[in-house]
């Protein structure tokens, strides 16, 4: 029971590091921005890459991350602008998006290929807590996600920026009207949320292997945790991470654990559904229209 | 022969998977990608009736289309109210799960390994059952392009435009939005499932990797690059992706390569039409009609 909620604990971090970055993103972009799943991806292959060919490591990390946060820039330069301006509307982004995302996850299949790889070759002695066991990767995903977590509700409730971003999503038009340059907050939320998932993907990466696949389940993280809190509070992004968490690892101790993307995947169209079902009743819409 | 044969049988039954999602992307707006979800549900159907209980694999066909309408159902019922990018991405979600319940439910599924000797659609001998597994595919495509043209000529059609338009203000005219959808999802995912039968009938086999996310995008690529809300570019789009790959194998180029190849030809196929042509080659086509007809004849 201690290494279950131990789990619970390293998963509802790694739930909070993804969720607050998806809102980060999402907040101001304001469409599902699947080139996300693939700026995770790219960090955690360059932070391979780097190993392979001996890097340091405390030279590889930020320039693994700021490989995903060069993604995000360069999507959005490339792609995403043109279509914004062309007064394209959420769905065609989230089309290019996924378009993007299919093209360039390939592309990592065809150059590294399809099996897991492992980015971390020395086992560490594990941290017995307890009873329980957590690895060094769990407990830097855990004191990276109270470092995050605190950084966003500081930085979104203090200083300059978060007050910006927080206008620009509440509304972009008027932001736009008393000066803000609104697609300028856009592409530098895109690339802090490239490059707090590609930080992400690094760690998730240390911890169970890494694949092709592997950041499009961290991206679909955060897009559940992110629409069960509807992007309303850090708090209530960490709340809702530690909920899901539970669930989530609760469900794989009993079914196994092939299960536990299933799990995920399943949770996420729950989420959806009761999102769908709770704007229906017009009060809650009201609510929800408000806090969204 | 044989390899010609499965080419063509491939692209027709796509085609029709493809036009019948088309009702969904092009007519209502609403993109999904449970296609392949919902064909493996039919094949898998097909399999567990023909080569565990022994059924005639018309009774597997049956059995899967109407399991698929029923998930349609439950799906159109769970996110009647759902905003279209949401949408999008519960179907993304639910057709990962369905994979994953597919890898791990072996004692329905036969997990990885999958259900194999699924019994062909006529047993007298190979070439009866390649023709009638060939004209059942045909039909599907007729059954589809009638559900399709009836579909948008009907009230019900103008239903699913104002939804795509305005779906609030077909709300406000009175308009049955969540029926509306639930007929076109349930409708659309019957095709589906009747399309992933015959597919199963075709291969012999079923195994999780057969309907992954990738053929459900390659499905959304086939109906956005022919042309969404279109009779014929899904078709078209459908014949020229499933023709595509093949064509490289002249080159020399096969195997995981190749899929891959073919996964980044519709990624970048899908960025091209949503950022140059949001018409696909049927609003190409048509842009070229339109330039014929409204040249003078003397210019």
């Amino acid at each position: 029971m201690v290494q279950l909620g131990l789990n619970v604990l390293f998963v509802a971090s790694q739930f909070i590091i993804v969720a607050l970055a998806f809102g980060t993103a999402y907040g101001v972009q304001r469409y599902f921005n699947f080139s996300l799943a693939f700026a995770s991806t790219a960090a955690a292959y360059a932070y391979w890459t780097f190993k392979q060919t001996n890097i340091p490591q405390l030279l590889a990390f930020p320039l693994a991350i700021s490989i995903g946060l060069g993604w995000e820039v360069f999507t959005r330069q490339l792609v995403f602008r043109r279509l914004v301006t062309r007064g394209a509307d959420a769905l065609t982004c989230l089309l290019a998006s996924l378009g993007l995302y299919v093209a360039a996850t390939e592309s990592v299949r065809i150059l590294f290929g399809a099996d897991t790889k492992q980015l971390k070759t020395v086992i560490a002695r594990p941290f017995v807590v307890l009873g329980g066991t957590l690895t060094e990767t769990q407990v830097a995903m855990l004191c990276s996600a109270c470092l995050l977590a605190c950084f966003c509700a500081v930085v979104a409730q203090y200083t300059v920026a978060g007050r910006v971003w927080n206008a620009v999503r509440q509304d972009s038009l008027l932001s736009q009207c008393f000066g803000v340059d609104v697609e300028r907050v856009r592409t530098v939320a895109g690339a802090v949320a490239g490059g707090v998932l590609g930080c992400a993907g690094i760690l998730s990466g240390m911890d169970v292997g890494l694949n092709p696949d592997s950041g499009l389940s961290l991206f679909l993280i955060g897009v559940a945790v992110a629409i069960t809190a509807r992007l309303r509070s850090v708090i209530a992004i960490v709340m809702c991470s530690v909920c899901l968490a539970v669930v989530r690892e609760s469900l794989t101790w009993f079914l196994g654990i092939g299960w536990r993307d299933t799990v995920l995947f399943g949770l996420v169209a729950f989420a959806l559904a009761v999102h769908s079902m709770a704007t229906s009743s017009p009060s809650r819409g009201a609510v929800s229209q408000s806090t969204l | 022969m044989d390899y010609l044969f499965g080419i063509i049988l491939t692209a027709v039954l796509f085609a029709s998977v493809c036009q019948s999602t088309d009702i969904l992307v092009g007519q209502t707006g609403l993109l999904s990608t449970m296609a392949a979800a919902f064909m493996s549900i039919g094949a898998y159907a097909t399999g567990i009736a023909t080569a565990r209980l022994g059924l005639p694999s018309v009774y597997g066909m049956i059995l899967g289309a109407c399991l698929c309408g029923t998930l349609g159902s439950v799906a159109a019922l769970g996110y009647s109210k759902t905003e279209r990018d949401m949408f999008l991405v519960a179907t993304f979600a639910l057709q990962l799960a369905l994979t994953g319940v597919s890898f791990n439910l072996s004692a329905v599924t036969n997990g990885a390994e999958g259900i194999t000797g699924i019994a062909p659609i006529a047993i007298q001998s190979p070439a009866i059952s390649k023709f009638v597994l060939f004209m059942a595919a045909i039909s599907l495509l007729f059954v589809s392009s009638i559900i399709y043209r009836n579909i948008v000529r009907s009230p019900l059609g103008r239903v699913l435009h104002a939804i795509r338009e305005d779906e609030l203000l077909a709300q406000t005219l009175g308009k049955n939005v969540p029926f509306s959808k639930l007929y076109v999802l349930s409708s659309s995912a019957c095709v589906c499932g009747a399309a992933g039968s015959l597919y199963a009938n075709y291969l012999g086999y079923i195994d999780p990797t057969c309907f992954t996310l990738n053929e459900s995008v390659m499905i959304l690529s086939m109906i956005i690059i022919g042309g969404a809300g279109s009779s014929w570019g899904p078709v078209v789009g459908a014949a020229i992706l499933i023709c595509f790959p093949e064509a490289l194998r002249t080159v020399g180029v096969s195997g995981p390569a190749a899929a891959s190849i073919r996964q980044i030809l519709y990624g970048t196929g899908l960025i091209a039409c949503v950022v140059f042509f949001p018409r696909g080659i049927a609003g190409v086509s048509r842009k070229f009609n339109l330039r014929a007809l409204s040249t003078p004849p003397n210019s």
